[in-house]
Parts: structure tokens; C-alpha cells; sequence
């Protein structure tokens, strides 16, 4: 029953001439009873030959009208039209279908337009009636041409009363394969011509079976014909699917190819988002441990600040808290000069705004909270750039702060940025949500600061309080030990004390006595030995007293007769104060000054002596010395200097 | 005992030698200027005298500090006198500032 002895899946296309072989010998005419001349056999082998070569010319118009052609249904409706001419055929009916899903296309030619589309619609019969043996013989060559006998296909007798699937007349049928999953159906009929080899009943060529199932009216020839052209058909059609399913598989590449690069662009922008989260946690987790080694509010402020920046992508940022018992504030600054926002007031209209701004009535301690709209939340509030960005915050109700990042330096990824563009700001949700995570745990850090400050503050003041106590338990051993020594100090005054009482006892009037006589008597030798001793008695007792002057009288001496007034009290007490013009003359310096004063003098000028108290009588040594120098008028001023200013008599200086 | 003894006369021949001082220089005779006769002497045994006309006035005379003279009299007062380059200067009782020169 196969079309094709090599297996390749096609037929061989038989050539004309002595490629041909049946029954009758060449130059004899099949039919006939009695020789033929030999022009008779020439004409015939002519005509033969003629036939042949109208075959092959069939054939060779076939291949080039199905030559490029694509289409299936277009190549099946070709396919009729060059084969129905060359067989003769009034009707015909080419089928390709794919008996696995019941599917495929019908062409006919000549038939009416019912039976055409009822046809169409009868495709899943044709499959089941026509195209079983798949089934029975996978595996075999796909393009084995068989030709079944009209009638003997099994279950096309129509039941009584009912319609067989292909219309009347179609007598030659052939079915193939094209590949593993389609099959066709080629029906024909009737012919308009029945030449003389029709009732030969020769062999079908290749393709076995083939005379016993044609329609009886095909030759061998035709046979051979629609084999050929069967073969051709086979091979466009199976182009043609080969060609659909590449432009199929081709598009289906298209299309996996656009969906793999959405998905790979998808995937790149997924991975720079992965990216930037796993730089955004590496920096917060560096940050984490650089937090924990900084004790200051402002530094870490700072650091936090300068992560959160580098985080996001913002160029410029500020992390602001303030304390409304202490009245203080933490300002760290970046990427913008700060417009005075470390004031109090500056500080305090920034947060109060980013309060109002969130909506919060009440601030309850560890609050934390974003701004969806911190530009107009903080307008006014003194901002050195446009915020994109903020979070408020409130570590007590007294210490409340804000954290405000500046335009960003690039746009974010995905899907977070267009919903970011949509909002005016460069973070997406996901940022937000990071950011306002850290801010809370910033909140840990600076309670922690805080509480440090606390600590060191109680520690600084613990410690001086220590030194203190220390240098008042040092003065307080100081002070003991003072206490110890003054003790034994007054122990021994004691003792010295008891020693002098119990020598006291033993002291006796007569000892001083003998002790003073003593020394009397050897002051009284030393003395009397000494050519420089002083006389016993005052050398003006023994010489009689000079005369006395009142005040009075020595003005009128000095003024009338030129008397000489001499201030005999020593140097200091004449610089201090003194009759105007006396000359000071002191018995210790009695010999010097005399000589250099009054060496020259007359001894009847008078001289008028002052200066004496009641323990020294200055004034009466120096009169005694001068009386025994022989000077006839020497007297002694009554009362001193103290009578002289008192009547008011000049005195100097 | 004999080292403390010892020690005591060292010191004491310390303090000899140290307050020598520089006598031999102002030993001789001064005049006073201005005061006619009167005249200071200065002996090297640590006396003097001052003389006007016949009379005299016995002291003894000591350096002080290498730039005053002190003069002891007999009835114990003390004269300082400024040590100068052309002689003694100060201020003498009765007669006040009086400058000798020495001869």
C-alpha cells in the first residue's frame, strides 16, 4: 500500500518513456486483437510520448504554482485547480487536517456552496472516518500515500435515509500523511473523459493497491499523474507548515523574547532596588555600630544625619532636636548653611510646624511619624532647602525633634518611583517606611545619650563631691594631727609647767638676793673700770638747778636781746615739731654740736633750753653741760614746747 | 665639746676678717668746708676726734654697710657720716649738713 518504496517520505515521480511498465509490450495498443502497422505503432508511441510529456509538463506547472506558496488553504485550492484540470475531474475536495484535535481546512472545487460549507462543518467525521489508521501505524513514514476505494472505507456507507460525509461522484480517494500531526484527504470525480487505458486494471505503479482502490476509469497513467502530483502537494504542504510553524515559532521567540526582556528589565530594576535596599541596610548597620561608640546628642545627630543621606540619596538634610525643659538645641546641618535654625525660637516654629503638619493632637513619648506632604507641612519654618521628605519625632513630651531630608540627588526605582513622582517627593513607600524605622531607632540612641549625659553629669558631680570629702577628711587629719600635737604641746607646757612649779618650790628670796647683789657689784666695778663710764649721778643733780623762763620771757629774750633757743630732745622728736629757729643740741651729741655751734658764741648771749618729759630731763643736761662750759645765762623754758604753742608762738616746721 | 669649741673660734675669726672692712682707706685728717677749723680725725686704731680751735671731742668710728661712717661719742649717741668720693658728708648737730674733705 505504500506510495514510496525508499521510505523518504515522497514518491518518486515516474519519467515517461521506457520508465513505464505494464502489461502490454512496447508498440502494441492495448485492446486491440490484430498488429498494427508500424506507423501505427509510431503514432501510438507519439502519442504516448506526447502524453508523458503533458504529464511531466502538469507536474512542472504544478511545482511552480505551488512554489512559494505558504498559505495551506491556498495551497490546497492551487493544488485543485492544476489537478482536477489534467485528470479530467468535474469536483474536488482537498483536505488538511490534524486528526489529534479534530481541526483542519477543506477546499473544494465544483461543488455547490452547501455541500462546501457542510463540509467544513463535518471535518471531525472526515478525520474519524478517513484518517484512523494513525492511530494503528505511528511511527511509519508521514508522506505514504494511500488510496482507498470509495465505498470500502468503513462506516462511509451511509445508514439508511442518512448522507455519506463526501458528496456523491468523488470517487478517487487518496489520503496522506504530512508529518507526525497532519493528514490530508484529496477526493475527486467524476471524470469528464475515460481514455482507453481506464479499464486496463494494471498495476497502480509504486504505490500498491493503488489500481484496486482508484476509481476503475483512472489509468495507470493518471495513476502515476496524481501520485506525482499528490507527492508535490505533500512536499509544499509539509514547506509550508515547516515554514508556518518557524514564523510561529519565530513569533512564539518574538514573543518570549519580548517577555523575557520585560522580565529581565523587571529583574534589573527589581536587582537595583535589592541593590539600593541592601546598601541602604549595609550603611544602617554600619551606622548601628558607629552609634553605639558616640556619646554626644549633636554627634550623633550627625553621623545619623550623614547615613541617612548617603542612604536616600538626598543632597542636603537636617536632624533637629529639641529640649523644651532645658531650653536647648541639637542641630545637625548638611549640604546648606543654617539660616539660624539653632536658635530656640527658629528651632521651636520648625518642630511645631512638622506637628500641626502630621495632624497629631497629642504627643505621647517615642512617636514617630512621617510628613505626606512635608513641603507644605514645613513652609515657614525656615528650611534652607525643599524638603522631600520629613519625620517627626518625640522622645518625651518635653524633647521633641525633626528629621528633614533635602532633594534627592537621583530618582529612586520601580514602581516606588512613579507613585514618588505622583507625591513630589524622590522617596518611595518602602523608603519612607526604612526611614521612619531608623528614626525610631535614632530615638534609642539619643534617649541613650541622653541618659549618658544624665549619668556623667551625676558622676562629675559625684566626683567632685568626693574631692570634697576627701580634702575634708584630709583637712579633718590635718587637723587631728594638729589636735595630737597641740596635745603633746600641752603636755609638755604642762609638764614645763609642773617642772617650774616644783622649782618654784624651791626658789628662795635669798638666792635672788645674792644674785642681785652680785650683779650690782660687778656693773659698779666694770664701771668704775671703764674709762668711758657713766657717772652714778646725773651731772645736772649735782650742780644746781638753771634757772626756769617762762614763755612769755624767752619771746621777749629772743626777740629783744637775740636769745638762743636749743631743742634738746632727740633728732626725731626736733624733726617732728620745734620752736621756730631752735637749734637741735642732745646730750648724747653735747661735745660735736657745742663744738660746731657754740664754740664761737659769747658766753652772755643767753640760751633758752626746752625739751624734757618726765622720765628724761634732756633739757636740764644739756643746761648743766653748757653752765659748766661757763655760759652766764642759760635758762630752762618752763613747761617745754607745750607752753610755747600754747600762747601760739610761732613753731616749725 | 672641742669640735664645737672649734667651730665657735672659726666663726668668730670669720666674723673679725669680715667686719675688718676697708678702714685703711679713711684713716687721716678731714677739714670741714665752710666751717672754718674745724677738723675730723680719723685714727686707725678705731678713734678720733673732732677739733675746733682747742677744744676736741673724743668718738670711736666704725663702716657700716661700706658707705656710712658711724661716729660713737662718748655719752653714747651715734653720728652718721655718707662715705663720698672727695670725703665724709652729713648732717652734724647745731650746724647742719657740713662736708669734710680730706687732707
Amino acid at each position: 500500500m505504500d506510495s514510496d518504496a525508499d521510505g523518504t517520505g515522497r514518491g518518486s515521480v515516474r519519467a515517461p518513456g521506457p520508465a513505464i511498465s505494464h502489461a502490454h509490450g512496447p508498440g502494441t495498443v492495448p485492446g486491440s486483437t490484430n498488429p498494427v502497422p508500424n506507423v501505427d505503432s509510431a503514432l501510438g508511441q507519439q502519442r504516448e510520448l506526447d502524453r508523458k510529456r503533458l504529464h511531466l509538463h502538469v507536474l512542472l506547472e504544478t511545482s511552480r504554482e505551488l512554489s512559494g506558496m505558504l498559505q495551506p488553504r491556498a495551497i490546497l485550492e492551487t493544488f485543485l485547480l492544476t489537478a482536477m484540470g489534467p485528470l479530467g475531474a468535474v469536483r474536488g475536495v482537498a483536505v488538511l487536517a490534524r486528526p489529534g484535535s479534530a481541526q483542519g481546512l477543506v477546499a473544494s472545487r465544483g461543488l455547490p456552496k452547501a455541500d462546501a460549507e457542510a463540509l467544513e462543518g463535518r471535518l471531525p467525521d472526515i478525520c474519524d472516518l478517513y484518517f484512523p489508521y494513525r492511530d494503528a501505524l505511528a511511527g511509519s513514514p508521514a508522506a505514504k500515500v494511500r488510496v482507498l476505494a470509495r465505498g470500502k472505507v468503513h462506516g462511509e456507507t451511509p445508514p439508511p435515509g442518512g448522507e455519506s460525509i463526501l458528496p456523491a461522484g468523488l470517487d478517487i480517494l487518496l489520503t496522506w500523511g504530512v508529518d507526525e500531526e497532519h493528514c490530508g484527504l484529496l477526493a475527486l470525480g467524476p471524470r469528464l473523459v475515460a481514455e482507453q487505458g481506464q479499464a486496463s486494471g494494471g498495476a497502480a505503479g509504486q504505490d500498491s493497491g493503488l489500481d484496486s482502490g482508484l476509481d476503475s476509469g483512472l489509468d495507470e497513467d493518471a495513476a502515476d499523474l496524481l501520485q506525482n502530483l499528490v507527492h508535490i502537494l505533500i512536499d509544499t504542504l509539509r514547506g509550508a507548515l515547516a515554514v508556518n510553524s518557524i514564523r510561529q515559532l519565530s513569533n512564539d521567540l518574538t514573543r518570549q523574547n519580548e517577555r523575557l526582556a520585560e522580565a529581565l528589565s523587571a529583574s534589573q530594576s527589581a536587582q537595583r532596588g535589592l541593590d539600593r535596599r541592601v546598601f541602604q541596610l549595609a550603611a544602617i548597620n554600619e551606622l548601628a555600630g558607629e552609634l553605639s561608640n558616640i556619646q554626644a546628642v549633636r554627634e550623633i545627630l550627625d553621623r545619623f544625619l550623614l547615613t541617612m543621606l548617603g542612604a536616600f540619596g538626598a543632597a542636603s538634610g537636617l536632624a533637629l532636636v529639641l529640649d523644651r525643659a532645658a531650653g536647648s538645641v541639637s542641630l545637625a546641618l548638611r549640604g546648606a548653611t543654617d539660616p539660624g535654625l539653632a536658635g530656640y525660637e527658629a528651632a521651636d516654629t520648625l518642630v511645631y510646624k512638622a506637628f500641626a503638619g502630621s495632624g497629631v493632637r497629642s504627643v505621647a513619648p517615642l512617636t514617630v511619624g512621617t510628613l505626606a506632604d512635608p513641603a507644605t507641612a514645613l513652609k515657614g519654618g525656615g528650611l534652607p532647602f525643599a524638603p522631600s521628605a520629613a519625620v517627626y519625632f518625640a522622645l518625651s513630651p518635653q524633647v521633641q525633634g525633626v528629621l528633614v531630608l533635602g532633594p534627592c540627588i537621583a530618582e529612586g526605582d520601580g514602581a516606588d518611583t512613579g507613585r514618588a513622582a505622583q507625591a513630589n517627593v524622590c522617596l518611595g513607600e518602602a523608603d519612607q517606611q526604612l526611614l521612619r524605622a531608623q528614626v525610631a531607632a535614632l530615638l534609642g540612641y539619643v534617649r541613650g545619650a541622653r541618659h549618658l549625659e544624665t549619668i556623667t553629669a551625676l558622676n562629675a558631680d559625684l566626683t567632685r563631691h568626693n574631692e570634697e570629702l576627701t580634702r575634708t577628711i584630709t583637712e579633718l587629719t590635718e587637723a587631728r594631727q594638729t589636735i595630737v600635737l597641740l596635745e603633746r604641746a600641752g603636755e609638755r607646757v604642762r609638764a614645763f609647767l609642773r617642772n617650774e612649779a616644783e622649782r618654784s618650790r624651791r626658789f628662795s628670796w635669798l638666792n635672788c638676793g645674792v644674785i642681785l647683789a652680785t650683779a650690782t657689784l660687778l656693773a659698779l666695778l666694770f664701771n668704775l673700770a671703764s674709762p668711758g663710764g657713766m657717772s652714778l649721778i646725773p651731772e645736772h643733780l649735782r650742780q644746781p638747778p638753771a634757772k626756769a623762763v617762762s614763755a612769755q620771757k624767752a619771746r621777749e629774750l629772743v626777740e629783744t636781746e637775740g636769745a638762743l633757743i636749743v631743742d634738746a630732745r632727740p633728732q626725731a622728736f626736733y624733726d617732728q615739731k620745734r620752736i621756730r629757729g631752735a637749734v637741735n643740741l642732745t646730750p648724747a651729741l653735747f661735745d660735736m654740736g657745742y663744738l660746731m655751734r657754740f664754740g664761737q658764741m659769747p658766753l652772755e648771749t643767753p640760751i633758752i633750753v626746752y625739751g624734757g618729759n618726765i622720765s628724761r630731763r634732756w633739757d636740764q643736761e644739756v643746761a648743766a653741760r653748757l653752765l659748766a662750759r661757763e655760759h652766764e645765762r642759760v635758762l630752762v623754758l618752763d613747761d617745754g614746747l607745750a607752753a610755747w604753742s600754747g600762747r601760739g608762738y610761732p613753731v616749725e616746721p | 665639746m672641742r669640735r664645737s669649741l672649734f667651730l665657735a673660734l672659726g666663726l668668730a675669726a670669720f666674723l673679725l676678717l669680715g667686719c675688718r672692712g676697708p678702714v685703711e682707706g679713711l684713716v687721716g685728717e678731714y677739714e670741714a668746708e665752710g666751717q672754718a677749723g674745724a677738723k675730723l680725725t680719723l685714727r686707725p686704731d678705731g678713734g678720733g676726734a673732732l677739733a675746733v680751735g682747742a677744744e676736741e671731742a673724743p668718738f670711736r668710728w666704725e663702716i657700716k654697710d661700706g658707705r656710712q661712717l658711724l661716729l660713737h661719742t662718748r655719752q653714747g649717741g651715734i653720728l652718721a657720716l655718707n662715705l663720698t668720693a672727695a670725703g665724709l658728708e652729713g648732717d652734724m648737730p647745731g650746724a647742719g649738713k657740713v662736708v669734710f674733705l680730706k687732707k
